[in-house]
């Protein structure tokens, strides 16, 4: 049944695969991995050190067999030697660097992109969660977050790889042999069509993959959630084919993926050999003719090799940027999600300003001596209006009941009293002052609400109980326990108010 | 050694190192495969709920039976203890007791969502640990405290126990729960969204949906566990005056706290720590002293407190 949810328009837009790259929401993204500039540079740096030493390699081989053929066994191979176990440590040791550094900016994005995430989450207001799934919000906060810093770290680490070596590379063969290394450049443009080609497809079944992904997670938690309900309506077996359903699809797209990715690397593996082809057969003219000597032959073709190698990879993390965009996009979108209920500029200010020693910090952090309401009116997003037109007054130790029939507004009205949601139409005053005048903290903390279903967190009894207080002692606990007639039944379990695991 | 021979040697070797750049990655990957596969297997290795039990195959009386039922959670004092009782086939009866006294513990047996340690509870003439979880269930209409909507249209909600229901079986069963007026308001009717994302109901219109959606089973045994706590009294009247007409003469078992639910019930049953305290209807037990007295005295109490208390004004909101 959730199924159609993610197909709403707002949601949409996720799955058509954006034509271009903003960049805008990249460097965004970046400024995470600018946080760690240490890190950043050094993984930069050990990427640059890897493509340097694998370029170097083959040139090391081609001095060596050249002077095979220029000295015969006079050759001075200590020199040579010394220079390629340099090189050698230095691949070693970037080789370590990258993962050391690509796995620790990883792990610092995607840990800092989920406590801004989650904290963000709990800043924001009722009505946020009102209209978007839980599956939809969990997978953002797992697989996107981890997703998007994976991208981030091997994305930097291949890129600047990927360059280094293209243009070391390029440099080198056009230095050694202008021409054939023109014909070995000029496969590039091909290549470069062919990939995008290929690499849109596998973009776009690889999204229908985190589609359902994120649909599946919400089909998790539905049915967690209902399992009770499940169960007593004999639900099983049709949530399971509803749920095949779902992995089925994932299934298919999987394949799709998987086949798309098939066909294309071998297709840039042909193009590779055909151009060391090309190169084996021009090169092998020239050679002959003695127009290049055998080392640089020898050392073209291993560059020629390399070549394509980085096009791949470049290529991959091109697509999975498109395709992550807006992944990225609603990761940031989340993390930078303003609440409508949050404290005024006028509020902060007041908060802001220092205080004399001993005063509350909050003028408004006072007992609540009036509650007044005035002409409120309230109306969900998008539906009818639930409150009109509301007067009342209530004073300080008075007690209140609210009745009606269900749907009357009973519940509305308490959520505007605490502001989950804040009046569409007339205002709320507290002692007198409009209670957006209030910090939420003041406000919130003089009020103790007791919702319809009450939710327990993990923990203790003591502790949930202490939920509202948390500096409150042992005794206080008894106490408020007591007064809610709930002591007798907390000690009745063996482990009192320590039993835990709810 | 020839240059060639050299150079396809050198070829090779770098082809070695090649799959070593992905090694990092790899064993960081099977690593975390290894955890993954640890905690699947957690999952899976769990004893699944056994469904191979005989299957009911005609529709139930409706009688249950329990015989000296205990039941306690794993490492807890018990909830139920010896508890026997019999209600007919037809009959209507209110279970009532302190919060903990075991009356969702009760209806969790007998929907067999738990296995009793000691005793027997039988529906009909059928020992209910012989029967399959999944006919008991069937022939059964739970309406549970918490009611949970799934993702999804009202029609979809309501069907989810009899798929083929037709706008009309609906229709009949969100009168008789008094919320067709509230369906009529909604901008979609029947086909508006509830759930996630859905529009947002009330408590009490949560848990009358919740009932429509049981009755539309039409079931053998029709349980309401505190179904109607969030539903306004005279909304409540009107319901169980309909739930009379729809469901006379087939079982029902209502679980409740207010007097006003369970007074009209043909017997009223009084749990106290996992036993019976009191059975009989509500003027008897009314004018017996125990526990269901003084339950009346203190609502009854209440009651007269807001008639005293209201002032000539009706300064009641």
């Amino acid at each position: 049944m959730s199924d159609a949810f993610y197909d709403d328009d707002n949601f949409s837009d996720e799955f058509t695969p954006d034509k271009d790259l903003k960049l805008g929401v990249w460097t965004q993204l970046l400024t995470y991995a600018r946080r760690y500039p240490k890190d950043l540079v050094l993984l930069a740096l050990c990427a640059v050190v890897v493509g340097i030493a694998e370029i170097s390699f083959p040139l090391v081989t081609r001095w060596v067999i050249d002077d095979i053929g220029l000295y015969g066994q006079d050759i001075d191979l200590l020199g040579y030697g010394a220079l390629y176990g340099v090189l050698c440590v230095a691949l070693g040791t970037a080789v370590l660097g990258f993962l050391w550094f690509g796995g620790k900016l990883r792990s610092h994005m995607s840990h800092d992109i989920r406590r801004d995430g989650f904290a963000n989450l709990q800043r924001l207001s009722f009505a946020y969660y009102d209209e978007r799934p839980v599956g939809w919000l969990m997978a953002r906060m797992t697989s996107d977050c981890e997703r998007l810093s994976n991208i981030m770290a091997w994305g930097i680490l291949d890129l600047f790889w990927s360059f280094t070596i293209m243009l070391g590379i390029s440099g080198a063969m056009l230095i050694m042999e202008p021409v054939l290394g023109l014909i070995i450049l000029l496969s590039l443009p091909l290549l470069a069509i062919i990939s995008r080609y290929f690499q849109t497809r596998i973009l776009r079944s690889a999204r229908e993959v985190r589609q359902t992904n994120s649909r599946i997670t919400g089909a998790y938690n539905e049915n967690i959630m209902g399992v009770l309900t499940s169960k007593v309506f004999v639900k099983e077996a049709d949530n399971l084919n509803k749920f095949g359903r779902l992995t089925d699809r994932m299934h298919a797209a999987s394949i799709t993926n998987a086949v798309q990715a098939a066909i294309y690397l071998p297709i840039v593996l042909t193009l590779s050999a055909l151009a060391t082809g090309i190169a084996l057969v021009v090169g092998g003219i020239e050679s002959a003719w003695g127009l290049i000597s055998t080392g640089t032959l020898i050392a073209f073709l291993t560059y020629t090799r390399h070549f394509f190698e980085p096009i791949e990879q470049l290529a991959h993390w091109f697509a999975e940027m498109q395709m992550a965009q807006a992944s990225a996009e609603r990761v940031i979108s989340l993390i930078q999600a303003e609440p409508d209920i949050q404290d005024s500029q006028a509020v902060l200010d007041r908060l802001a300003q220092p205080t004399t020693r001993g005063a509350e910090p909050d003028a408004f952090n006072q007992p609540i001596e009036r509650i007044t309401f005035e002409g409120v009116g309230f109306r969900y997003n998008t539906g009818k209006p639930v409150l009109h037109n509301i007067d009342l007054a209530i004073q300080r130790g008075q007690s209140v009941a609210v009745v009606g029939a269900t749907g009357g507004g009973k519940t509305t009205l308490i959520s505007l009293l605490a502001r989950f949601y804040e009046p569409t139409a007339g205002r709320i005053l507290i002692n007198d002052v409009d209670y957006r005048d209030w910090s939420l903290q003041a406000l919130q903390s003089n009020l103790g609400v007791v919702l319809q279903s009450s939710h327990l967190f993990a923990g203790t009894i003591a502790d949930n109980i202490r939920y509202g207080d948390l500096s409150a002692d042992q005794d206080q606990i008894l106490v408020a326990a007591k007064q809610a007639g709930a002591h007798d039944v907390i000690i009745a379990m063996p482990l009192g108010y320590e039993t835990g695991d709810w | 050694m020839t240059i060639g021979t050299l150079f396809a040697f050198i070829t090779y070797e770098g082809m070695i190192i090649w799959p070593i750049r992905h090694m990092g990655r790899v064993l960081t990957d099977s690593g975390k495969a290894v955890v993954a596969l640890k905690r699947m297997a957690e999952i899976l290795s769990e004893p699944e709920e056994s469904n191979l039990e005989q299957a009911l195959t005609a529709p139930l009386n409706g009688q249950i039976k329990l015989d000296s039922v205990t039941f306690h959670h794993p490492g807890n004092p018990p909830v139920l203890s010896n508890l026997s009782l019999t209600i007919a086939a037809g009959e209507t009866v209110a279970l009532v007791g302190a919060p903990g006294a075991g009356k969702s513990t009760l209806i969790q047996l007998l929907l067999r969502l738990y296995d009793p340690q000691q005793g027997a509870l039988w529906v009909d003439d059928f020992d209910l640990s012989q029967l399959s979880r999944k006919s008991v269930r069937a022939q059964m209409g739970v309406v549970l405290q918490e009611s949970f909507l799934f993702a999804g249209s009202i029609a979809d909600n309501l069907r989810i126990g009899q798929t083929q229901a037709s706008l009309a079986d609906m229709t009949e069963a969100v009168t008789t729960a008094n919320l067709l007026g509230t369906i009529q308001a909604l901008p979609n009717g029947f086909e508006a969204l509830v759930g996630e994302r859905g529009v947002t109901l009330s408590g009490g219109q949560r848990q009358r949906l919740a009932i429509a959606r049981a009755l539309l089973k039409d079931p053998a045994i029709l349980i309401l566990d505190d179904a109607l706590s969030a539903v306004d009294t005279d909304t409540e009247s009107q319901i169980l005056t309909n739930l009379r007409r729809v469901r006379a003469n087939r079982t029902t078992v209502i679980v409740a706290h207010r007097l006003s639910t369970v007074m009209q019930a043909d017997r009223i049953i009084v749990l106290d720590h996992g036993e019976v305290a009191q059975i009989g209807t509500h003027e008897t037990l009314s004018q017996t002293p125990g526990i269901y007295r003084k339950l009346c005295e203190l609502q009854g109490q209440v009651q007269r407190d807001i008639q005293q208390s209201r002032t000539p004004e009706g300064n009641l909101l």
